[in-house]
């Protein structure tokens, strides 16, 4: 009797600000906000399970509260739901900027990724190779080549591929291998730019390196990435390379 | 004969009521849970050859932007269960592409899809999503 008092006078010293942090911590958000309608973070954690679920309507209006309430905060993470998981690059990219313009002097990281890759990811979704090379550019020279994310030189590569320019895509590629000699993202397109500058002896040496690291691809069960390759390209291509 | 009939009927009523277990024994596990790993064999290039015929023969869709999702459940042993689908305009607000028949055609389409893969006898979903700019579907993931 004399616990459930004290719990109980406990409870009541609290104020709704904590008692809503507390419903947070437990992940009841839905309580978090009926205690604190300007608990950001509440907001926030609520529209997860929608949008990984694919209710983007109703997981939006929840992160949409969010980053009402605490830009700074929740922008980052809006425009990285809305590049991976539904494509919207232009709203994304809306997010970045605004974000980045919050935090001058400051290097952003959505949801842990660098916000200049992530950019150049929005443009190489619009095909607009020539801003996403600026923009994994910038990515590569805040972080330093060796703490860049090994994938901003496969993008590189593969924009540079696009626009034609296989010589330069290649040099791209080498960059990746240079930080890992498994990234078969990187065999993968060396293989498609030596095949386009007749290099054949190369390219069929890079799709078996391919297809012997497809292990090691770049995965995540929850959204497939732009540049996301398949074993079965790599087999067409490899028999392609082989008539 | 009766015999044989009243057997038949018996064996074939089991056998739907089995078929009506599997999908309603429990309800869908997200599709990143538990180590599911729920696909469909040959991934997203599977989906996109699926979904290209109606992909190009689409050119004119209304309203011209916005997302489409499809819920797919499958149930454990990977047999398709029923689906749930989510349209939403370029403001994430509700919309109907074609005043509804878009949708009728992509289900279709979907819930003739085969051979889903998982590595855990879970029941569980996996989304399809498609991407409507300028009036065309030009993303399928």
């Amino acid at each position: 009797m004399l616990v459930l008092i004290g719990i109980l006078i406990w409870w009541n010293i609290k104020t709704d600000t904590e008692k809503s942090n507390f419903f947070a911590n437990i992940h009841d958000y839905e309580t978090a906000i009926e205690y604190d309608q300007n608990n950001s973070d509440a907001w926030m954690e609520r529209s997860v399970s929608f949008n990984k679920a694919g209710d983007f309507k109703k997981g939006f209006e929840y992160l949409d509260k969010a980053v009402e309430l605490n830009p700074s905060s929740h922008l980052g993470y809006r425009g990285w739901i809305r590049l991976r998981k539904i494509r919207d690059f232009d709203q994304a990219l809306v997010d970045f900027d605004r974000l980045d313009s919050l935090t001058p002097n400051f290097i952003d990281a959505p949801w842990g990724e660098n916000i200049d890759f992530l950019r150049g990811e929005c443009h190489y979704g619009n095909n607009d190779y020539v801003r996403a090379i600026e923009s994994f550019d910038r990515s590569v020279k805040n972080q330093k080549e060796d703490w860049a994310d090994i994938q901003t030189f496969v993008y590189l590569g593969i924009c540079e591929y696009k626009l034609g320019n296989y010589e330069k895509a290649i040099s791209e590629f080498k960059r990746a291998l240079k930080q890992s000699e498994s990234t078969c993202e990187a065999h993968f397109n060396l293989a498609m730019s030596y095949e386009k500058l007749g290099d054949l002896d190369k390219a069929k040496e890079h799709i078996i390196k391919a297809e012997d690291n497809i292990s090691y691809k770049r995965d995540d069960f929850y959204n497939e990435y732009l540049n996301e390759i398949y074993l079965s390209e790599i087999i067409e291509l490899k028999q392609k390379l082989n008539k | 004969m009766r015999k044989l009939f009243t057997l038949i009927t018996i064996f074939s009523l089991l056998s739907f009521s089995q078929d009506k277990t599997e999908c309603e024994e429990q309800r869908s596990m997200p599709y990143w849970s538990n180590g599911i790993n729920s696909r469909i064999e040959g991934e997203n290039i599977t989906l996109r050859n699926a979904f290209r015929e109606i992909q190009l023969s689409e050119t004119d869709i209304t309203p011209i932007n916005g997302f489409i999702t499809l819920r797919l459940h499958i149930s454990k042993t990977g047999k398709f269960c029923n689906i749930e689908t989510f349209q939403i305009d370029e403001n994430y607000q509700n919309t109907e592409f074609n005043s509804g028949e878009l949708i009728e055609k992509l289900e279709n389409i979907a819930i003739g899809l085969k051979d889903w893969e998982r590595d855990k006898a879970y029941k569980t979903y996996n989304l399809i999503r498609l991407k409507i700019k300028d009036g065309k579907i030009e993303e399928i993931f």
